[in-house]
């Protein structure tokens, strides 16, 4: 009970600009402070010895940043890219100061806003899927948007392996 | 009196009355002013023998001192400042040869004395600073001047305070010679002047006692002695505190900040002052002399330079060795300017302007990215079919200027490494003292540049490198001398370029690395196998294990055995390596080879399936199509290559890097031969794209760190191709000629 009040305080902080984007016909929310840019899809350079789900490297305007593809990560099929293909680059901060990294979504939707009242916490799946980094759900237009915590996305070990290259 | 003189007391005092005139009450930086004209008036004074203007100049020096320390003197500062005017005008007269007695000035004195209730110390002498110092300074005092003063402050007299460690060390060598005396007093009597006016109570206090002692010394009413060299270090270490302090109050943005109570290591003063006697024992380490310079530049033969020497030290009021060189007509005026050139190029330089390192670095990321930009306009396919002359003229121009702009850039990026050196100099002389051992330190190459950025990190490496030289690689004075070798021990700092590096190399004469006694240590921690037998290099690299020391007990300075694996750690962060060289009795070398600039390197650009690598340039040897005759099969899994004799095994980069697309028939590809640490490998491309200079850029610090690649390029079409770090593929590669 503690927890879920907890959940609900958070919820109440949780409202905001976000920016939608699709995988498959699942429907996913970025916090937009968190969005630097939108890009088409580009070509990659592809990185040896790298998880599958981190495709690469490709140049932004002369700075070389690593670009994920959520897909995978998430455990979804591999798809081919399109013209409706995008990259959202993604700014986190962590111990070693601030990362920029690219994630490779189907196609990016609206930057919309969403009302505390429209965002309730994850509940209990049950299945193996590791709920972490779904900050909430909101509802929207009938759909259901699932609110990422894109730091969590990339799991703390993770960042900091990711930072250790710098 | 010299024409010379005259105009520039004249130009001085003209400058004086201005300042005296337009000063307002609490205006520092005239103030500031002012003291500092009176300073290079009484400089002058000194230079052109006018002991009245000397003396005068002194009092307004005391008069604005008071003026800083007596708030109940504020008031009064009409009338102080009148006295300094007075005291100009008197100047002036002596200056235009007007004959002015003494009586004159001490009239002047006297009446400010008695006005001002400040006591001019007799001939020579200063105020003395009011007697709070007997007490101990206490409380605190207001930050609540302007900002930009406090960190002018912080940043000169950390140079002061530096400057003076350097000289000092170079006291120690010549403990006579007066003109290194008078640069540390000028040091001193600087930091004391402008810590004053920021109201910095305990610091001007310190620098002030230490000024009044260096001045004793001077005149030659104190002989410089050992223990006088440690007191003044003594000092510096707490300056340098309080500057600090300073500096952290500030950047917190406090108000006010306690004053430190020096009162021991005044006392430390007044006792070694007092009980100093001549003749004290000195060390012997410090960089080069003048006389050293001159030998080396090969102005002045050994013999003749001892022979001046002891004419220098035979002279009562011992001259520079300079002079005495000249003099004696072994050298050119000229020769001495240059060797002096060259041995004060330490101090402050005369052509230099302050800019903030963002700034400088934002400045060259920006020329970094207009080279970028430039190479993808002019490689643009489109812009390659238009055809006109005009066009590519003004392209090519285009490029030279980039390429010259880029150079620059990077040119302002790099210092002499003699900064670095120097800060070892002093910690020479501590571990030596510590140890209990007599090091002398040598040093070449200081005016080696590298980029700035690196001298950070250079830093730590290089102490832990020479605290391991000394403390275990040099042996005590008496096992030496049983040895039949030198007493002392000579550590030998050296810089060079060579190729596209810096080597910095640290040489000892010492007792070299014993093989035995490693393994033996390694069996014993578990990093060798019985019965395992290991090349000399092997056995080096195992000092690189952490926590690894044949030290057999710890001392604070070193022995813990966290040394070495740090300092590898710091060189391969600069993309550099180490190299050790030792012979057993005689001595160790450890050199640090690191890259000219982090941010360029030239590339041969090789093509791999669809991707692009970039291989240094530096590594590659030369690249052929293999033969069939020249491909061997080792147990059907290695390759190997032979070229020009020589096998070498083949990598399969496609394999190795999981590249699609990458051609497999060795003859319908090319193997580049690379070299690295002495071993080559021959690596199979598909195709060989060129040569050219890339910016390198980090994998964005979201990618692990890649075994085999050192970073990204930025392609002239825009793409990103992966630059190779040949070290990580031989380590990927490891002891098989291929891999699998």
């Amino acid at each position: 009970m503690a927890m879920q009040a907890e959940k609900s305080t958070e919820a109440a902080k949780r409202g905001g600009k976000y920016l939608t984007f699709d995988l498959d016909d699942e429907v996913y929310g970025l916090n937009i402070l968190k969005v630097k840019e939108i890009i088409g899809i580009m070509d990659i350079t592809p990185v040896p010895q790298a998880p599958p789900y981190v495709k690469g490297v490709l140049n932004l305007r002369g700075k070389i940043i690593p670009v994920m593809d959520l897909r995978l990560k998430f455990g979804f099929a591999e798809r081919a890219y399109d013209e409706r293909t995008c990259v959202i680059v993604v700014e986190l901060t962590n111990a070693a100061g601030k990362l920029l990294i690219g994630i490779i979504v189907d196609s990016v939707s609206e930057v919309t806003n969403i009302a505390d009242g429209e965002i309730e916490s994850t509940p209990d799946l049950g299945g193996k899927q590791d709920t972490e980094y779904i900050e909430g759900m909101a509802k929207m237009k009938g759909k259901v948007v699932i609110l990422l915590n894109i730091a969590h996305v990339l799991s703390f070990n993770e960042m900091g392996e990711l930072a250790g290259a710098a | 009196m010299s024409v010379q003189g005259i105009e520039r007391a004249a130009a001085l005092l003209d400058q004086l009355a201005v300042a005296i005139l337009t000063s307002s009450s609490g205006d520092m930086r005239k103030l500031g002013e002012i003291l500092s004209s009176f300073e290079q008036l009484e400089r002058l004074g000194e230079a052109e023998e006018w002991p009245e203007v000397v003396e005068a100049s002194k009092a307004a020096d005391g008069i604005l001192t008071a003026l800083m320390f007596k708030d109940d003197l504020r008031d009064a500062r009409e009338v102080a400042v009148g006295y300094l005017s007075s005291l100009a005008t008197f100047c002036q007269r002596v200056a235009r040869g007007e004959a002015r007695s003494r009586t004159d000035l001490d009239k002047i004195l006297a009446e400010a004395s008695a006005r001002l209730g400040i006591a001019f110390t007799g001939i020579g002498g200063e105020p003395d600073v009011p007697t709070d110092a007997g007490k101990g300074l206490q409380g605190a005092v207001a930050l609540d001047q302007d900002q930009e003063l406090y960190t002018d402050f912080i940043t000169e007299s950390m140079d002061h305070l530096q400057a003076i460690e350097v000289k000092m060390v170079d006291l120690e060598m010549s403990p006579d010679d007066r003109e290194i005396i008078n640069s540390i007093f000028r040091g001193f009597h600087t930091i004391k002047g402008v810590s004053g006016f920021l109201n910095l109570k305990d610091v001007n206090e310190l620098s002030h006692r230490t000024e009044t002692l260096l001045d004793l010394c001077r005149q030659g009413k104190v002989p410089i002695t050992s223990p006088i060299i440690d007191v003044v270090f003594e000092a510096v270490d707490a300056i340098k505190g309080m500057v600090r302090d300073v500096s952290e109050k500030i950047a917190a943005g406090a108000l006010e900040r306690r004053l430190w109570d020096n009162r021991e290591i005044i006392e430390h003063v007044d006792q070694v002052q007092a009980s100093s006697s001549p003749g004290g024992a000195c060390g012997e380490i410090g960089p080069p002399l003048l006389g050293d310079i001159l030998v080396e530049q090969g102005k002045v033969v050994r013999k003749d330079l001892d022979t001046a020497v002891a004419r220098q030290l035979g002279k009562p009021d011992s001259p520079p060795i300079g002079k005495v060189l000249i003099d004696g007509g072994m050298v050119t005026p000229k020769d001495v300017a240059q060797a002096l050139r060259v041995q004060k190029a330490s101090s402050t330089a005369a052509q230099d302007i302050r800019v903030d390192i963002g700034k400088l670095d934002g400045l060259v990321e920006m020329v970094g990215e207009l080279v970028i930009a430039q190479a993808l306009v002019c490689n643009d396919p489109d812009v390659k079919t238009v055809e006109s002359p005009r066009l590519y003229r003004n392209m090519s121009q285009l490029s030279r200027i980039t390429s010259e702009l880029q150079k620059i850039a990077m040119v302002m990026r790099m210092v002499p490494i003699r900064n670095t050196f120097q800060k070892m100099s002093r910690l020479v002389r501590d571990l030596a003292k510590k140890s209990g051992k007599e090091v002398a330190l040598r040093m070449e190459g200081e005016e080696t540049e590298i980029d700035r950025n690196m001298v950070e990190e250079i830093h730590d490496p290089l102490v832990h490198m020479i605290r391991n030289s000394v403390d275990h690689g040099l042996e005590p004075a008496d096992v030496r001398t049983s040895l039949g070798k030198t007493p002392f021990g000579t550590v030998t700092l050296r810089a060079f370029h060579q190729g596209g590096y810096v080597v910095l190399a640290i040489e000892d004469d010492g007792r070299g690395i014993d093989p035995g006694r490693i393994v033996a240590k390694g069996r014993e921690r578990g990093l060798v196998a019985e019965g395992a037998t290991l090349s000399e290099q092997e056995i080096f690299a195992l000092l690189f294990e952490p926590g690894f020391s044949t030290a057999e007990k710890v001392t604070d300075i070193s022995g813990r055995g966290v040394g070495m694996d740090v300092v590898r750690k710091n060189v391969e962060k600069l993309r550099g390596t180490i190299e050790i060289k030792s012979r057993p009795g005689q001595g160790s070398t450890f050199s640090i080879k690191i890259p000219l600039t982090l941010a360029i390197i030239d590339g041969i650009v090789v093509r791999v399936g669809r991707e692009r690598y970039v291989i240094p340039a530096n590594s590659v040897i030369e690249s052929l199509r293999p033969r069939k005759e020249d491909h061997f099969t080792v147990e059907h899994q290695g390759e190997l290559i032979r070229v020009r004799g020589d096998l070498l095994p083949l990598v399969r980069f496609g394999r190795i890097f999981g590249v699609s697309g990458a051609e497999t028939d060795p003859f319908n590809a090319i193997a580049v031969v690379v070299e690295h640490d002495k071993k080559k490998r021959a690596l199979l491309v598909d195709e060989l794209l060129g040569k050219q200079e890339v910016v390198i850029k980090s994998l964005g610090g979201g990618v692990a760190a890649v075994r085999g690649i050192t970073g990204g390029a930025i392609m002239g079409d825009g793409r990103v191709g992966l630059i190779l770090d040949v070290a990580g593929l031989f380590a990927l590669t490891g002891r098989q000629p291929a891999c699998a």
